[in-house]
């Protein structure tokens, strides 16, 4: 996310998973999305809802906020670090924090 | 359904509503706090309805009073309220477990035997010698050894070539292979033999293929008499057994007398019938009719049985059996000395007719009477036949030693 020309220090958590070989998502609480066609959109590593309603989902990640815009949203199955969302998707957008 | 909302069901499902400022807060506390949230729904801009357990529930209070939120319960469902519901209700409860049992009970034990296949051998002899065998309705479907039972069967039973044993859920379907039955008519033993007379008769005609007939045209023989003789007697050869073959025709009688009274009693059908039912499961009768089966003094009987069985086979066949009682009376009836004749010589025929060998032609039917001193007319009817009454006889085994030491 960085958009200056310096070069990007290195995290402790980066050199480990480069070293173990792990997913950087696994390590450094990357947000991970897939969604399933415009129905169903799954993120991973979240960290809390800013602001819910049936046409807005915001979601705080360690690296951006995500916005999910569509109709009817529901928050079907979640948990402490997955979150499933059902509805009409539109659009996701990553802000910044 | 996935398996985390069956998990939901079988812990208690709560469909709840939380009305506060902060919604979205109070989501995020009970995620952070690892309590059981799903399908959450935001109905109004500071109302949100979401599912938990009751467990969850239970640790929801606290996340509410910091986001100002008030929680309240809509629904419940899931498997511990409808128990607390019915936890009242002991012989429904106690209906459940019996069905339960009972469904456990008839998927585990043989609910029926079916045998099939079989024409000489009786149904009931294959069931009996089964029972013996450890293999009857109740027995545990696990016990049965197949192969222990089909080799009892096969020893107990001279008549069975192969038995099979399917087991199809909780019923057993025998089938039955009966060996070949000896062709009558061909005998393949050659052992010498002579033909005799089976019954008295006067010869008409003899058709002899081996050995030396002793019998003419128009000679009386009795019952017993050698007709056709095995030991031929060669002028080259001197004497010589052989097996005698062929047929020697005969003519016969038969005949029948009975007194026939001039009074008699006749029970005719007066029109009342009833029908008695029964219900027969796992061999326990349980009769549909009270007081005793026979509801007229005087009555006919006649009984079907009807098999219900589920085509899964997972219960017992449930047999229905339907006896009808049809009420008589009886009358005194009188008829003339021709009209007792006349049924007398027709029923006496029938039954005479009935008992004639195969292939026994009826050449004259003769019939008298005479009057008894019980006033009673005693009709008799006699058969005159033509028919085949040379029958073998093995030749004694002294005569066969002799010949082989004379040899």
């Amino acid at each position: 996310m960085e958009n200056s020309g310096r070069h990007k220090r290195r995290t402790v958590r980066e050199v480990i998973a480069d070293v173990s070989d792990k997913g950087h998502e696994m390590l450094n609480d990357i947000f991970l999305v897939h969604t399933v066609g415009r129905d169903e959109f799954v993120l991973e590593n979240y960290k809390g809802i800013l602001e819910y309603n049936d046409r807005c989902v915001r979601i705080k990640t360690r690296q951006a906020v995500v916005k999910v815009n569509g109709e009817c949203l529901e928050l079907r199955n979640m948990s402490d670090a997955v979150l499933c969302i059902n509805g009409q998707i539109s659009s996701i957008i990553f802000e910044n924090n | 359904m996935n398996l985390e909302a069956l998990l939901l069901y079988f812990r208690g499902k709560l469909t709840v509503c939380a009305d506060g400022p902060f919604t979205e807060r109070l989501i995020n506390i009970c995620m952070h706090r690892g309590l059981t949230v799903c399908d959450v729904k935001k109905p109004g801009k500071n109302r949100v309805v979401f599912c938990t357990d009751v467990d969850s529930f239970k640790q929801i209070r606290t996340p509410a009073r910091r986001t100002k939120s008030h929680v309240r319960i809509i629904k419940r469902s899931g498997l511990p309220f409808i128990l607390k519901r019915f936890r009242h209700r002991k012989l429904a409860l106690g209906g459940v477990a019996a069905l339960c049992a009972m469904l456990i009970y008839c998927s585990t034990h043989i609910m029926g035997i079916t045998v099939f296949g079989n024409t000489r051998i009786d149904t009931d002899t294959i069931l009996r010698e089964l029972s013996e065998a450890g293999l009857s309705v109740g027995v545990k479907t696990s016990d049965i050894n197949s192969d222990s039972v089909r080799n009892r069967l096969m020893t107990k039973i001279d008549d069975l070539a192969w038995l099979g044993i399917n087991a199809n859920g909780s019923h057993v379907y025998i089938e039955v292979v009966e060996r070949i039955e000896k062709e009558k008519g061909i005998n393949k033993d050659d052992s010498p033999c002579n033909l005799i007379a089976a019954r008295d008769g006067i010869i008409e005609h003899t058709e002899v293929r081996e050995g030396q007939t002793l019998v003419k045209n128009g000679s009386g023989v009795a019952e017993g008499d050698v007709l056709v003789s095995g030991i031929v007697d060669n002028a080259a050869e001197g004497f010589r057994f052989v097996r005698a073959r062929g047929e020697v025709y005969a003519e016969t009688k038969y005949s029948e007398t009975r007194p026939y009274p001039l009074s008699y009693t006749e029970s005719t059908p007066t029109g009342n019938t009833k029908k008695r039912y029964s219900l027969t499961v796992l061999n326990h009768t349980l009769p549909l009719f009270f007081g005793s089966g026979n509801p007229y003094t005087q009555a006919e009987h006649s009984e079907q049985t009807h098999e219900l069985r589920i085509p899964t086979d997972l219960l017992p066949s449930l047999f229905v059996k339907c006896e009808e009682y049809s009420e008589t009376s009886s009358r005194e009836v009188k008829r003339t000395p021709d009209e007792a004749i006349d049924t007398g010589s027709a029923e006496l025929s029938e039954e005479l007719r009935s008992k004639l060998p195969e292939g026994t032609e009826v050449k004259a039917v003769n019939v008298s009477h005479t009057l008894n001193e019980h006033g009673e007319v005693e009709v008799t009817v006699e058969l005159l036949c033509r028919e085949n009454i040379a029958k073998p006889s093995v030749i004694e085994e002294p005569l066969l030693d002799r010949e082989q030491s004379d040899r």
